[in-house]
């Protein structure tokens, strides 16, 4: 057969010339900071997690589409994300096999089970990690101090994440740990989890890219301290104030990487937003009354499941409807 | 992406914010070309298949009727050029498809010469309106009224051509005059205004005592730098200049006439009569001047020309019917070899698949595309990304539609909205992955029209 002298396809002819692999990459970059402080206070063993658990989460991707014999699809990004993401949840002081357990599951289970990229309904980062936290809780529960490598002295006012004291202690117990340390992250903590300033700055980056859209990270962070304040307003001897509670924890992690994954949360403006406070309430319910420490990877990993319904919640289209004739 | 405050009811308006880069960057001089020795009429339009009323071999006049649509509202088809109907036959349309169509031979000898362009005097409403019957003005951007039935204000033009459940019959409250480009890219209405702003000035107390609006609206994009003399001339004649953000779908009308007067058109119809309002762009309001005033028919078609490989970027005019691989022949040769051909712009426009194809009055834009500048779809699943969602102007929620539409659930996709989509391109502009947005959306449409006929 001859072949066509030109391309014949519907419009448009143009296109912004965005693709997956920029959008993932932006991701990454804006992981970096969150990276560097995870070595920046927990040293290389950090980098060491998130390492074994990217390289995990790849290899899982790849041997899984090579076995049912689709595209491999790596090339993508996103299970490199997922695999940081994952690293970031753990302490340094972690078993290195649990982080390749860990990636495994989430690439496997979490996304790949579903159907891969688009289709996983809750976010593969924190279904590892439910995993290894149901499984192997007081593996993970070795929390190394922070030890920064210049600048800072060590934070020693903590040998337990802020919140783990706070929940065996109460709020005698937390409250002379100075915010600086919190902000900063001189605590201890999970590698990605403990430095707000990192996780902002990326943050603050997939929000200038326009990667992310401020509704969720907003609501999120915002319902969570309005939750807080309310009851720290009704006793404050025996609920915590609400910034610290904003800023230990996972929630800026949460609120800016976790919950506006793509694909697991809502996309339209008010789905976003009921999104988001679902995530800050559900949270702050967990921490205050739940036997869990840390809520928010349940608080998302529920809000996923409502997220097809806050979906429905749409604004109205455009045109009168009128009878098609 | 932006949104602007503006009216009441439309808080604001999503889209694609383009820039229209250096305003001085296009050069409006328009190259006349020469009568074409073969001019093609495909007997298709809007509104429907045409019927020739000569046959082969009869000799034409430019300016001759020589095809009438499929009712009374439909403009007929003027011969473009005077000579020999020497076939008709099937030929390829400027909308990528096939149809049949007038050729007519050429003969060197001006028909329409110096001394018909005498001025007329208007006449009476009515005989306005039939003198742009007779021009067979047709416009770029689809419309489901043909433009002298949607300017003609009630009473003036013949009842018995309205169809009864129409909204033609309603007064008509506002006149936008769209001197807003359609598309990122393309510059022909803004070269209009900057080099026939006089005649757009006189053709305004026309239009406005042809429709009776009381509200008369001048559209233009922001950044766009309009002579003293021009805008003092809007105002004398109390009419309002609308500065619209340069963003990609505002120009057309489902969007612009919710802007412009927080009025919604009815989905599928689009039809801004319906809610009183006509709009008209700059083009074709100086072609109603030359068919009102002039007496002259619409046969002379400005397309802009672009071959961004090859820095070409100009305006032509020419016949109605020439074709196009005669029309490139005129100009210079392309550094380029072209890969993809677009009638119709970047956005909105249809591929050719071959360059013997005729430009009609629809066609605004060609472009030329080389190689690396083609885009290629992918059939990656969604990932929900949303930018689509934040960038759609008509509020909808494209992902879920493609994936409705891609999965057969047409009536689920009827539901949320499908026809309230006016294919504008901007979620397949956007998606990172790269998938056929309108294609689906087209062929959901498709497939809820043949069940329909079914039923």
């Amino acid at each position: 057969m001859k072949k066509p002298a030109f391309y014949v396809s519907i419009p448009p002819h143009l296109h912004s010339g965005d693709s997956l692999q920029k959008m993932h990459l932006e991701t990454i970059l804006a992981l970096v900071p969150a990276m560097f402080a995870g070595w920046f206070y927990f040293g290389w063993p950090a980098l060491m997690i998130i390492l074994i658990s990217a390289v995990t989460a790849l290899l899982t991707e790849y041997l899984w589409q090579k076995a049912i014999g689709r595209d491999v699809q790596i090339n993508d990004g996103s299970a490199l994300i997922t695999g940081i993401l994952l690293g970031f949840l753990m302490s340094a002081g972690s078993p290195w096999w649990t982080a390749i357990i860990g990636a495994f599951v989430a690439i496997l289970v979490g996304k790949q089970l579903f159907g891969g990229l688009g289709s996983h309904p809750f976010n593969s980062a924190l279904v590892g990690w439910t995993f290894l936290s149901l499984s192997y809780k007081d593996l993970l529960a070795n929390f190394p101090t922070p030890d920064p490598h210049f600048l800072l002295a060590p934070g020693e006012m903590l040998s337990d994440p802020a919140l783990a004291t706070f929940k065996g202690g109460g709020v005698g117990e937390i409250i002379d740990v100075p915010w600086k340390d919190l902000f900063l992250g001189n605590v201890p903590g999970e590698i990605g989890t403990v430095c707000v300033l990192a996780i902002l700055l990326g943050g603050a980056f997939l929000l200038y890219r326009r990667r992310i859209t401020w509704h969720i990270p907003l609501s999120f962070i915002a319902s969570a301290w309005i939750f807080a304040f309310i009851f720290w307003q009704i006793d404050p001897d025996t609920y915590a104030p609400p910034t610290f509670h904003i800023l230990t924890g996972w929630i800026f992690l949460g609120a800016f990487f976790l919950a506006p994954e793509k694909g697991t949360c809502p996309v339209t403006t008010p789905g976003m937003i009921l999104y988001g406070i679902g995530c800050g309430v559900i949270t702050m319910i967990i921490r205050i009354w739940g036997s869990y420490v840390e809520g928010v990877a349940f608080a998302i990993l529920l809000m996923n499941a409502a997220t097809p319904l806050l979906d429905r919640i749409k604004p109205r289209a455009l045109g009168r409807v009128k009878e098609i004739a | 992406m932006g949104t602007i405050n503006f009216g009441e009811s439309m808080k604001c308006i999503k889209g694609l914010s383009f820039s229209t880069g250096n305003e001085m960057a296009f050069d409006p001089a328009i190259k006349n070309l020469p009568i074409p020795g073969r001019a093609v009429l495909p007997l298709t339009s809007f509104f429907g298949k045409m019927t020739p009323l000569v046959a082969a071999g009869d000799s034409v006049q430019a300016g001759q009727i020589v095809a009438k649509g499929p009712d009374k509202l439909c403009p007929p088809l003027l011969a473009s050029v005077t000579g020999q109907i020497s076939a008709i036959q099937p030929w390829p349309t400027p909308d990528g498809d096939e149809s049949l169509s007038l050729v007519i031979d050429s003969i060197e000898e001006d028909g329409v010469g110096a001394e018909d362009a005498a001025l007329v005097s208007d006449g009476d409403l009515k005989d306005m309106i039939r003198r742009i019957r007779g021009s067979g003005i047709r416009e770029v951007e689809p419309s489901p009224w043909p433009i002298a039935a949607r300017l003609a204000q009630p009473g003036s033009f013949p009842a018995g051509l309205i169809p009864p459940e129409s909204d033609l019959g309603q007064p008509i409250d506002c006149l936008i005059i769209n001197g807003m480009d359609t598309q990122p890219g393309l510059w022909m209405r803004k070269a209009a205004i900057r080099t026939r702003g006089e005649e757009i000035l006189e053709s305004i107390p026309l239009l406005t005592r042809l429709c009776g609006a009381s509200r008369i609206v001048f559209a233009v994009p922001k950044g766009h730098v309009l002579s003293d003399g021009f805008v003092q001339g809007l105002r004398s004649h109390s009419v309002e200049l609308v500065y619209c953000p340069t963003m990609y779908p505002l120009a057309l009308a489902p969007v612009l006439v919710p802007f412009l007067t927080g009025k919604e058109l009815p989905r599928a119809t689009m039809d801004t009569r319906s809610v009183g309002t006509v709009v008209i762009d700059v083009i074709t309001a100086l072609k109603v001047l030359e068919a009102i005033r002039y007496s002259k028919p619409a046969l002379d078609v400005l397309v802009q020309i672009t071959a961004p490989a090859s820095g070409l970027d100009t305006l032509v005019s020419v016949k109605e019917g020439t074709l196009l691989e005669d029309i490139l022949k005129e100009l210079p040769p392309l550094s380029h070899k072209t890969a993809k051909v677009i009638c119709g712009g970047p956005f909105l426009g249809e591929t050719l698949y071959q360059l013997n194809v005729p430009v009609t009055q629809e066609t605004a834009s060609i472009i030329l595309q080389s190689e690396h500048e083609v885009t290629r779809y992918s059939s990656l699943a969604c990932v929900s990304c949303g930018y689509c969602v934040r960038h759609c102007p008509m509020k909808l929620l494209p992902n879920e539609l493609s994936k409705l539409c891609e999965y057969g659930k047409f009536d689920v996709a009827e539901r949320m909205d499908l026809y309230s989509c006016i294919e504008c391109g901007i979620c397949a502009y956007v998606c990172p992955v790269k998938r056929p947005m309108v294609q689906f959306m087209r062929f959901g449409k498709r497939e809820l029209e043949l069940e329909r006929k079914q039923l």
